[in-house]
């Protein structure tokens, strides 16, 4: 086998019917339901419609010591029973930077985001504690820490689809050799934000989810989390542990259609299918079942069976949905099928398909009926979200015989990426939104007209901001009947993607060979709290739709590949400070794979008044914000930072093309830090990956003219950096220049994107590296850093364009 | 409330209810598709009216089914409210 085929060592589930896989698949057969009464919270509107909902303690699974969202509890408890599974106890340590975890989430902490405002709306009580892990991010973080991953680690919101595309990013990260082992699986609790918003859609069946039957009405909500263990043939092999599965094939696609009905033709749920055939090297013939979306929904089940009947023809695979049984746990039921996908390779199948009655003739298509237990050689998963972000993964068994695998290379190193050229830019930023003009400012020590009081609606204070300005180019780039439903974050955002791929030759290329990849801490905020307000406020409230697709994170990049028609890979990544650079990975490796001929890669967050109240209280935001700093090193020793916000996309394309490039990317690493024992961040260890990662892309660290940092004026934050950038001139054998960007566009989860727009600047000649260099000094190569608050790190290195 | 009337106060809760800016009261036909072509509403829009007829007349939609007749224009639908509302 292949040094760098993905395998699967280990499987975890926690969910309705079992807290582990083997219950769980055990149920499955049994035919066990975990249909049953809302009892988390009180819903005097959806009450009635059964969930799938955990009813074991969960804290006392975790035994007591996790601090998290009830949505991070599960995740934990997945990934530990996933390790466990594979042998590897509750420690990846000795991997080192080779272990990596990618989790799917769509709601995160969002049950006690929304205990925080029902406190503020009700008593007027300020329980700020409430909103520590509303991030998604939060379970991805708090595993890593807990079982000492210092690998790639990141954050998909996808949303129905974020467990599988988790998948499918391991699976790249393994055959690209950036890791050798990848943990990948998702998470998602209940809470009132999901089951008011897919009840304002009319999509909960008040009797449960019958998945592809005649009377189908919707879905049922579930919970839960699952995690795999995808390691490299080679690492199982070297560690001697058995191989349960291949991870053969996956196919990541965008209907671009709408904000959350399928596209009724099915036509991306195809593409996905049929490209991970195509990856898998299999014919339609050589699948053994199918384990579909079928989330019961009229519109879902409509798609993906006119998709299966198009590549399959007239001789049908088994097909079967779990969700009749398990609901739809949204971000984990991705994960949890591909788990169950695996145990069928395990133990034969296919399961029966649960609550399936009677024949839609429509649909064409009866679900199993009974339960087999044939051997499986290859697997089908289906898993599609809003927005059209569709993933097809293939699990085959570990002796089927097969195609040799497509994967090249070997060995441990990460392949050398051929570099990219970055063809096209749009910004919304404090500073302008032309990209010359942010250049211009860019330039000039003193740009400071961004500067803006405003008032924090919460604690009385008033905060300085640097903001966008409110007339960023909406009216003029995007159609009313699209502006009037969308959030400010993501008008910016589709702005910027337009901006990024004004004059290029997009159309030529083909709608499915484009991707678009975006980064954001948080999303719309503003939107999730437009919802879940006037249902915390009154049980019985009746929410705005619109809002509630508005508030899924991954409105961002669906939204994008909808106004400029990409139906490439859609990835929308939710990981604090490293979401850009994360995103601008997964964009970088849908070209360097071959699938896409264009990437639409950015990131994007808006200032939104719970952030910060939220942040005035944790005393992140400075009270008293000297104007004027210089663009060099801003280490004023300040402790505190000013917030902001953007958006800024970037057009890629493979290096070396015809058109002309402001500039390339020659390398993009992500992963985590680590700290000594008074929390110190090893820096001589981090100096030593910066070096490897631009090493193993032909890069000498002493090439190097200028590194930029996401220094923003908290002493914590800034020294960390100071002592990173200090190691790295210890190992270039000279000191580097070390500037920031944050003076220029705030404090935000994805700044580093207007950072990496700084750098393009600076290394085409539109910036003036006056300010950072000795005057008359070149600046050909500028590297990128990254830290976030919670222990994840990237790398990014710009250089100017045809530079060897 | 006569029909027309009550197509009038429509066409202003319609307006508010899905932001329509730039559009008047006058400027919309009341026998005219309220969908695809017309205002360019979309399957969302059709929710968003779901609920403005909850809000606004206590009217409780359970079933897209029902909106394809009382969506079929602002006519249909004042139509649809007086036969439903709650006196």
């Amino acid at each position: 086998m292949n040094d760098r085929v993905p395998v699967i060592t280990g499987t975890g589930i926690l969910c309705s019917v079992g807290d582990d896989s083997e219950s769980v698949w055990q149920a499955l057969i049994r035919g066990d339901s975990g249909l049953g009464p809302l009892t988390l919270f009180p819903s005097a509107r959806h009450g009635l419609a059964p969930v799938a909902e955990v009813t074991a303690d969960v804290d006392q699974l975790c035994g007591g010591a996790v601090r998290g969202s009830r949505s991070d509890k599960l995740a934990y408890l997945a990934v530990r029973q996933a390790l466990a599974d594979a042998g590897l106890g509750s420690s990846l340590g000795s991997f080192g930077n080779r272990a990596g975890l990618v989790l799917g989430a769509t709601v995160g902490g969002v049950l006690g985001s929304e205990e925080f405002l029902g406190g503020l709306l009700r008593r007027n009580v300020r329980r700020y504690g409430k909103l520590r892990h509303h991030e998604c991010a939060s379970a991805t973080d708090l595993c890593a820490k807990a079982f000492h991953c210092f690998g790639p680690t990141t954050t998909l919101s996808t949303a129905c689809s974020g467990g599988a595309m988790a998948l499918a990013l391991a699976g790249r990260l393994i055959e690209s050799g950036a890791a050798d082992v990848v943990i990948a699986g998702g998470c998602d609790s209940l809470c009132r934000l999901t089951v008011n918003g897919f009840g304002s859609l009319l999509l909960l069946d008040p009797t449960g989810c019958r998945p592809f039957d005649l009377k189908r009405a919707g879905i049922s909500l579930g919970e839960g989390a699952a995690a795999l263990v995808v390691e490299s043939a080679r690492s199982a092999a070297r560690r001697g542990v058995p191989v349960l599965a291949r991870l053969t094939g996956w196919g990541c696609t965008c209907d671009a259609f709408h904000a959350t009905a399928p596209d009724s033709e099915g036509d991306g749920a195809y593409r996905a299918m049929a490209g991970a055939l195509r990856r898998a090297g299999l014919e339609p013939a050589a699948i053994d079942h199918v384990n579909a979306h079928g989330t019961g929904t009229p519109g879902n089940d409509v798609a993906e069976s006119r998709a299966i009947r198009r590549l399959f023809g007239s001789t049908l695979p088994p097909v079967l949905s779990t969700k009749g049984l398990l609901g739809h746990t949204l971000g984990a039921s991705g994960a949890i099928d591909a788990v169950l996908c695996v145990k069928s390779i395990e133990h034969g199948g296919p399961p029966a398909s649960p609550r399936f009655e009677n024949l839609d003739p429509e649909l064409g298509l009866a679900p199993v009926r009974t339960t087999r237990a044939e051997p499986q050689s290859h697997v089908m998963n289906n898993a599609f979200g809003f927005g059209g972000n569709n993933v097809s993964l293939i699990f085959s068994r570990p002796s089927a015989p097969g195609p040799a695998s497509p994967c090249p290379g070997g060995g441990s190193a990460p392949t050398r990426t051929a570099r990219i050229s970055i063809v096209g830019l749009g910004v919304v930023s404090p500073l302008g939104n032309a990209a010359d003009s942010v250049f211009a400012a860019c330039s000039c020590a003193g740009a400071t007209a961004c500067l803006r009081e405003i008032s924090a609606p919460l604690p009385a204070d008033r905060v300085l901001v640097h903001a966008c300005s409110d007339e960023f180019g909406a009216r003029e780039a995007i159609a009313a009947g699209r502006r009037r439903k969308l959030e400010r974050i993501q008008l910016m955002t589709l702005v910027a993607a337009k901006g990024s791929c004004r004059g290029l030759p997009l159309e030529k290329a083909g709608s499915d060979r484009i991707c678009v990849a975006m980064g954001t801490g948080l999303g719309s905020t503003a939107a999730t709290a437009a919802f879940v307000e006037p249902v915390m406020a009154d049980d019985n409230a009746v929410p705005s739709p619109q809002k509630f697709t508005n508030a899924v994170h991954n409105a961002l990049a669906s939204q994008v590949a909808m106004e400029i028609t990409a139906r490439g890979l859609n990835s929308t990544v939710t990981h604090r400070e490293t979401s850009f650079e994360s995103a601008l990975w997964h964009g970088t490796q849908e070209i360097a794979a071959g699938n896409s001929e264009y990437a639409v890669v950015g990131g994007a967050d808006e200032l939104t008044p719970y952030l910060l109240s939220a942040g005035a209280r944790w005393g992140w935001w400075d009270e008293n914000t000297p104007p004027l700093r210089p663009l060099s090193a801003n280490l004023s020793r300040r402790q505190r930072a000013i917030p902001g916000e953007g958006a800024v996309v970037f057009c890629l394309t493979p290096g070396g093309g015809a058109l002309p490039a402001l500039a390339e990317v020659a390398c993009v690493a992500f992963g985590r830090f680590a700290t000594d024992e008074q929390g110190r961040i090893e820096a001589e260890r981090e100096a030593g990956w910066i070096e490897d990662e631009l090493a193993n892309q032909g890069i000498a660290l002493p090439q190097i003219d200028l590194v930029l940092t996401g220094t923003n004026g908290q002493l914590a934050l800034d020294d960390k950096y100071v002592a990173v950038v200090a190691a790295l001139g210890r190992k270039a054998g000279r000191s580097f220049r070390h500037g920031g960007y944050k003076h220029l566009c705030g404090e935000y989860h994805t700044a580093s994107a207007f950072g990496m727009a700084m750098a393009v600047g600076l290394v085409s000649q539109s910036v003036s590296p006056d300010a950072l260099l000795s005057p008359g000094a070149a600046c050909r190569m500028v590297l990128l850093y990254t830290l976030s608050g919670e222990g994840t790190r990237a790398i990014t290195c710009i250089v100017q364009t045809g530079l060897p | 409330m006569s029909i027309e009337e009550q197509i009038e106060d429509l066409k202003v809760k319609i307006i508010a209810a899905l932001d329509l800016e730039d559009v008047t009261p006058g400027d919309i036909d009341p026998d005219a598709p309220l969908f695809q072509e017309g205002l360019g509403l979309d399957s969302i829009d059709a929710l968003e009216l779901v609920v403005m007829l909850e809000k606004e007349y206590k009217i409780s939609v359970k079933d897209m089914e029902v909106t394809k007749k009382a969506f079929a224009s602002v006519r249909a639908l004042a139509l649809f409210v007086t036969e439903h509302q709650h006196p």
